[in-house]
């Protein structure tokens, strides 16, 4: 309703980060002193079931307290979400192209190549996030990549949000997991 | 006075503004989608930054009697719940606040079961609707930081227990800027909690929770309605103190461009900013429309509401839970007895929306807001009826 307003919509299944992502972006946003929100909808709340999550960010107070139909950015964090084809029209692909018009971005994890012709947006960036998980995290992980990805797209400093990541993930995880997270957000953000 | 801006969820929220006013005792049961507050407590009590007894008991309806029990031994006390957990404790809660121990609980509103369902909606506050709490209701993380810290100063200066609560999953999930207060400025605000009696007095015997046969017991049960009555004024009372402190103003509702408004809506919750851009929309097409957004439901703010609305044409009460009275949902039925007393009595219908978590949206509001509008016109319109429904 607002254009003033960012809308981000995560696509994933339960244990990839879904809820995590924007609730990092969410509390980064924050901490600049930019409006946002950050939420999860909820569902069977079960490993492997798809699971969205959503953003606001604005430089206005946000007073809308719903589900996001039209996104600016979809972030897609499972592969397994993307039809094969590549066909936009695909049923499998209605988990997430629901509301997507010509303007949305798209952001996939998707160690394949996703031909822009058979979608109806104008901008879609793909990446391994899955691999790069595996590699600097140890464990196949998506999220922190693909944040690093939609910082770049959104045009947002890395170097100011990156204490706010920090610090949230530093209650839940080591050391180590923190840094290659950390990492992860870097090589999504360099290789957008 | 210094606030801290900082990204907390409504559970988050409430849970620090829980640990601000230092109880003595926690109890606690989890249950979606109030889990969050009670999992933040017995972090702060693991890492030693809360002094409360904590105690885990086998089930609501125990948690409220240990609560009982802390109350009249002049503890401070809260715990948190929702739903199937709320309404377990449904027995106990007339036990407290007819014995006026003035614990306080938080809570993230939730359907209740059948069918089963874990989302939001007002089924719980409601049901508890004639159990004597102080009942007030957030729009957002930040109203529920600062209603959980007036609700505490109003309950013990009352003597009426209260519960604090918020649309489940969107408000108490959903990660959003909060200002909060330093942790000194928001204890020295509720201040120290000095109980009336307590049993642990030996030098002062009292009895609690006594039979009290037909001689006696309309007088204590008048004495209680008095105290709900009174309970008005330490609102507004509280509520001007708390102003002070952070510069946020609260009363009985939030009224959204309703001093000239010619229809209006009557709502709780989440839902009440929603509709703000609704409003912004109309009144571009000249639309007079406006909100009163109920933050105190019980003790019910009659009068102000009825000069609140006296010059509206044509008004909906939205309710997020249908009270099943066969007539009109639960805010509908209060708001309605609010205006009797009126000259130019509004028209009035009611919506039920947004049940076990159905999406409300400024769609859905806008239909609602036309259905007002014909009601204003004098044209014909439904009644009592459904926002949202697929059939």
């Amino acid at each position: 309703m607002n254009n003033d307003v960012t809308e981000i919509r995560w696509h994933g299944r339960g244990g990839q980060g879904v809820k995590t992502a924007s609730f990092l972006l969410a509390e980064a946003m924050i901490n600049c002193d930019v409006e946002a929100q950050g939420f999860p909808e909820y569902g069977p709340e079960k490993s492997g079931a798809p699971v969205a999550a959503y953003n606001r960010i604005s430089k206005k107070r946000i007073l809308t307290h719903t589900g996001i139909k039209n996104p600016d950015v979809v972030v897609i964090l499972d592969p397994s979400m993307i039809s094969k084809d590549n066909d936009f029209k695909n049923p499998l692909n209605s988990i997430w192209n629901t509301g997507v018009a010509e303007k949305t971005i798209i952001i996939a994890n998707l160690p394949r190549d996703f031909p822009e012709n058979n979608c109806s947006t104008e901008k879609i960036y793909t990446i391994d996030a899955t691999s790069i998980a595996r590699k600097l995290i140890g464990k196949p992980i998506p999220n922190t990549t693909l944040i690093g990805v939609l910082i770049k797209v959104l045009k947002l400093d890395l170097k100011t949000l990156e204490k706010s990541f920090r610090s949230r993930l530093e209650k839940k995880l080591p050391p180590k997991i923190v840094d290659g997270n950390i990492k992860c957000i870097e090589e999504g953000y360099n290789s957008a | 006075m210094t606030m801290k801006r900082v990204a907390l969820t409504g559970n988050e929220a409430m849970a620090l503004a829980m640990r601000q006013a230092k109880p003595d005792v926690f109890i606690g049961y989890p249950i979606t989608p109030a889990s969050d507050i009670l999992s933040a407590i017995a972090k702060y009590v693991a890492n030693g930054e809360m002094e409360a007894e904590f105690m885990t008991p086998e089930s609501e309806h125990s948690v409220a009697s240990a609560l009982f029990g802390a109350s009249s031994a002049g503890a401070r006390s809260f715990t948190c719940t929702a739903s199937q957990g709320l309404a377990l404790m449904h027995e106990v809660l007339h036990i407290i606040s007819g014995a006026r121990l003035p614990i306080v609980i938080s809570s993230s509103s939730r359907s209740l079961s059948s069918p089963i369902n874990v989302h939001g909606d007002h089924a719980d506050f409601m049901d508890m609707r004639d159990a004597s709490f102080i009942q007030i209701f957030s729009e957002n993380s930040q109203d529920s930081y600062d209603n959980f810290l007036q609700g505490v100063k109003i309950a013990e200066s009352v003597r009426l227990p209260a519960i604090i609560s918020s649309d489940g999953f969107i408000t108490s999930h959903n990660l959003e800027p909060v200002e909060v207060l330093k942790d000194d400025e928001a204890y020295d605000f509720v201040g120290e909690f000095k109980p009336a009696y307590s049993i642990l007095d030996i030098q002062n015997p009292i009895t609690i929770n006594p039979l009290s046969l037909p001689d006696s017991f309309m007088e204590i049960k008048k004495s209680q309605s008095d105290a709900m009555a009174f309970a008005k004024k330490e609102i507004i009372k509280t509520a001007k103190e708390y102003q002070k402190l952070s510069g946020r103003e609260y009363g009985f509702f939030r009224p959204y461009k309703l001093k000239d408004a010619e229809i209006a809506i009557v709502v709780m919750g989440s839902t009440a900013e929603t509709a703000q851009s609704v409003i912004d929309e109309l009144r571009k097409k000249d639309v007079k429309a406006g909100i009163l957004a109920l933050r105190v439901f019980r003790p019910f703010p009659y009068l102000k509401i009825a000069e609140a609305l006296k010059n509206c044409k044509a008004i909906c009460i939205m309710d997020r839970s249908d009270g099943f009275s066969g007539h009109g949902g639960p805010l509908f039925v209060e708001t309605s007895a609010a205006l009797y007393d009126l000259k130019n009595k509004p028209k009035i219908i009611s919506r039920i929306y947004g049940l076990g978590g159905r999406e409300i949206n400024e769609e859905m509001i806008k239909s609602v807001f036309e259905d007002i509008k014909k009601l204003s016109e004098n044209k014909k319109v439904e009644r009592y009826g459904y926002v949202g429904l697929k059939i």
